[in-house]
């Protein structure tokens, strides 16, 4: 409880009669003093029981319109008090936002009289995780006495990151059931785990004679293992500018780089060798030969957060983010540069200098010059790029690829090159017609696109040893999903 | 000056109330009850009668000063006028004129008791008995000290001041105490709505993407 001006004023007013008696020796001014004493002390009293009566009456919420969120976006956030009766005080609350929000202040004043008041204020939540509110602050006076504390309740509301939320990964618009798993190398050999029992032949190892079976069965068996191998993993990551289509954060390379972010992880997780390819516009833009050290899963990881579309799609700028997201991960000045930051450098440039600038105009064509390109290849950059690694890779090879349903033929005459050299393939394609802003409008056409999607894939699909997905937004095949049904129904 | 029969003094906003919520206005504690306007002009006319019986037209130029001290600026600035007015118009000290001062000091109590302050709208009974309960105790302070025990005048106010010093810490401590134990108590963790509640922290993200 804090005291105002007023309440000093009479304090010393009463001080001055008590000096004023002890200095003239006069009793009557003593009672005086007495006396605003006890007005004093009886006003704290009744300020304390109205203050009481206030908070046993009162009800202060803070609402958020929603308990969830994405980052940056806006939400509105209401404040509101009731009281069961009038009350003698006045009244201020503050509304307790957390901190990580930006907006205006929300407060509420509530006047002697009135029983409720509310105010809903914009707050934007730029920090993402779970975000609780503080209790509200009630602030109360009478013009003698402030009394400030809590009073409230807490809500929480979860931000969310921008980003792929409900990534859906599946045949034919049924996800997939399996999860992570060890590959089956389908060898027969040395190892831990029993493959089968079978029957001597000439030429096995006594010390593989599984004498317990041998002595049951009457006749020789011995025990085969599966084969305990490494998988070499190469991820073939598309990103030229097709993978840019989608709402900004939600495009197909964002909602394909969970998907290849998780099986880098899980190559990993089995310790088998990781490989990164990676194709532009223009030609290989990384390529990394599979290997099993930690440095090389850390590049592959750092490569696929960083990874951008290589160019803008002129049939759908308004769908490209082509700004400078915060990295994810820092980049040392000594790498090698990556598409993202030569952009970054030259936006730079832009921002901080005018096009006169000796500054820039001297490091413009240094920028200008810099090749994020590995290799460039002027037709079919991924059926080429493919090609050119997979012969430096002479051993059996696990590709994943990822690109989208923008280049069917090219994807065909990669999928079977990489089957000619040995490889299982298993594509993680992004249907267009899950990311174009503008399918929704159409129900007819997108359920025709998604059609001729799912022909593509399930050829793909037929293919030996190749495994053909679709990623996407859950929601998104879902309402395609929908529509397919109405129009057979029809 | 308002028609209204209350201190326009008192009305004036105070900064330092409004501390931490510029949107807050307070009037003050002074400003009365409305149907306690009769009562208050009652103790005022009794005022004026006791001084004039003091001091006859001084007395009573001096009891219309402290009625307008206490129009303009509120009740304790009344109360220190009229005491030293007191001190003017009775030089001599007490004894000659005793009954006349116990009555001033009556109707100085009264005037406490009648203008109720805004706060204690529903609540006059106790705020009534508290008025009672403070002349009690820090007279009680005072006539012990300087009669009874026979102290001089000074050690009998610095009593008192320290009397009102642990009674306005006393009330402190029952506000932290009861008032906002009060207001804790209807404060929820997570608000009213039941749906609303939280995900745990490290949920993560609704994803199927599994290769």
């Amino acid at each position: 409880m804090r005291v105002t001006r007023r309440f000093w004023a009479a304090l010393a007013l009463s001080g001055f009669l008590a000096a004023l008696a002890a200095i003239l020796e006069r009793p009557v001014l003593l009672s005086g003093s007495v006396l605003i004493g006890t007005w004093i002390l009886a006003a704290q009293y009744s300020f304390l029981a109205a203050l009481e009566r206030t908070t046993r009456t009162m009800s202060v919420t803070q609402s958020p319109a929603r308990s969830s969120v994405r980052t940056d976006s806006s939400m509105a956030v209401t404040l509101a008090v009731t009281l069961a009766e009038p009350v003698p005080l006045h009244l201020g609350i503050e509304a307790g936002l957390p901190v990580a929000t930006t907006g205006d202040s929300l407060h509420v004043a509530v006047t002697p009289g009135t029983t409720s008041s509310e105010q809903t204020a914009s707050v934007t939540w730029p920090v993402a995780g779970r975000q609780q509110f503080s209790a509200p602050q009630l602030t109360a006076t009478d013009g003698l006495f402030v009394a400030t504390f809590p009073a409230g309740d807490r809500p929480t509301v979860t931000v969310e990151p921008g980003g792929p939320r409900r990534v859906h990964v599946g045949e034919g618009g049924t996800h997939l059931a399996s999860a992570y798993g060890e590959h089956n190398s389908e060898q027969h050999g040395s190892g831990i785990e029993l493959a089968e029992i079978r029957e001597y032949t000439p030429g096995d190892a006594t010390r593989r004679i599984d004498w317990k079976a041998t002595a049951r069965l009457g006749t020789p068996h011995v025990r085969e293992h599966e084969t305990d191998t490494d998988q070499r993993t190469l991820l073939v990551v598309d990103h030229r500018a097709s993978l840019a289509t989608g709402p900004p954060n939600e495009t197909k390379l964002d909602y394909l780089r969970n998907v290849m972010l998780a099986t880098a992880r899980n190559a990993h997780d089995l310790t088998d060798p990781i490989g990164l390819l990676g194709i532009g516009d223009h030609g290989t833009t990384t390529y990394l030969e599979p290997a099993t050290a930690l440095d090389s899963y850390t590049a592959i990881r750092r490569e696929l957060l960083e990874l951008e579309p290589s160019s803008i799609d002129t049939e759908h700028p308004e769908t490209i983010r082509v700004s400078r997201p915060d990295a994810a991960v820092m980049q040392s000045p000594h790498e090698s540069p990556t598409l993202r930051t030569v952009r970054r450098s030259a936006s730079d440039l832009d921002e901080f200098e005018t096009p006169s600038d000796p500054f820039a105009r001297t490091l413009r064509p240094f920028y200008a010059d810099q090749q994020p390109y590995r290799w460039r290849i002027r037709e079919q950059p991924l059926f080429n790029s493919v090609r050119t690694a997979l012969a430096s890779n002479s051993g059996a090879v696990w590709m994943a690829i990822f690109t989208d349903d923008s280049n069917p033929a090219e994807l065909r005459e990669t999928v079977s090159l990489a089957r000619q050299n040995g490889a299982a393939v298993t594509i993680f394609l992004a249907p267009t017609v899950l990311y174009d802003p503008r399918a929704g409008d159409d129900r007819a056409r997108m359920r025709n696109r998604y059609l001729e999607f799912e022909t593509l894939r399930r050829e793909l699909a037929g293919m030996d040893r190749v495994r053909a997905l679709e990623v996407g937004p859950r929601d998104r095949l879902s309402t395609v999903l929908e529509a397919g049904r109405h129009g057979d129904r029809q | 000056m308002t028609g209204r029969l209350e201190p326009t003094g008192a009305d004036e906003t105070d900064e330092t109330a409004a501390h931490g919520d510029a949107t807050l206005e307070p009037t003050a504690v002074e400003t009365i009850e409305p149907d306690a306007r009769a009562a208050v002009v009652l103790s005022l006319g009794v005022l004026v009668v006791a001084f004039t019986a003091l001091a006859g037209f001084r007395g009573t130029i001096g009891a219309l000063a402290t009625a307008a001290v206490w129009y303009a600026a509120g009740t304790p600035y009344a109360i220190a006028l009229g005491h030293v007015a007191l001190l003017a118009l009775a030089p001599a000290g007490i004894d000659s004129h005793s009954r006349s001062l116990v009555v001033i000091e009556a109707a100085f109590v009264f005037l406490l008791l009648v203008a109720v302050p805004r706060t204690a709208s529903g609540n006059r009974v106790r705020h009534a008995a508290a008025v009672i309960g403070g002349i009690a105790v820090l007279g009680a302070t005072a006539w012990t000290v300087w009669l009874p025990l026979e102290q001089p005048l000074w050690i009998a106010t610095g009593a008192v001041i320290a009397v009102l010093a642990c009674c306005g810490y006393i009330l402190h401590r029952y506000e932290l105490v009861v008032v906002r134990e009060a207001g804790g108590q209807n404060a929820t963790e997570f608000g009213t709505d039941p749906s609303e509640a939280p995900t745990r922290p490290d949920s993560p993200p609704e994803s199927q993407s599994e290769p």
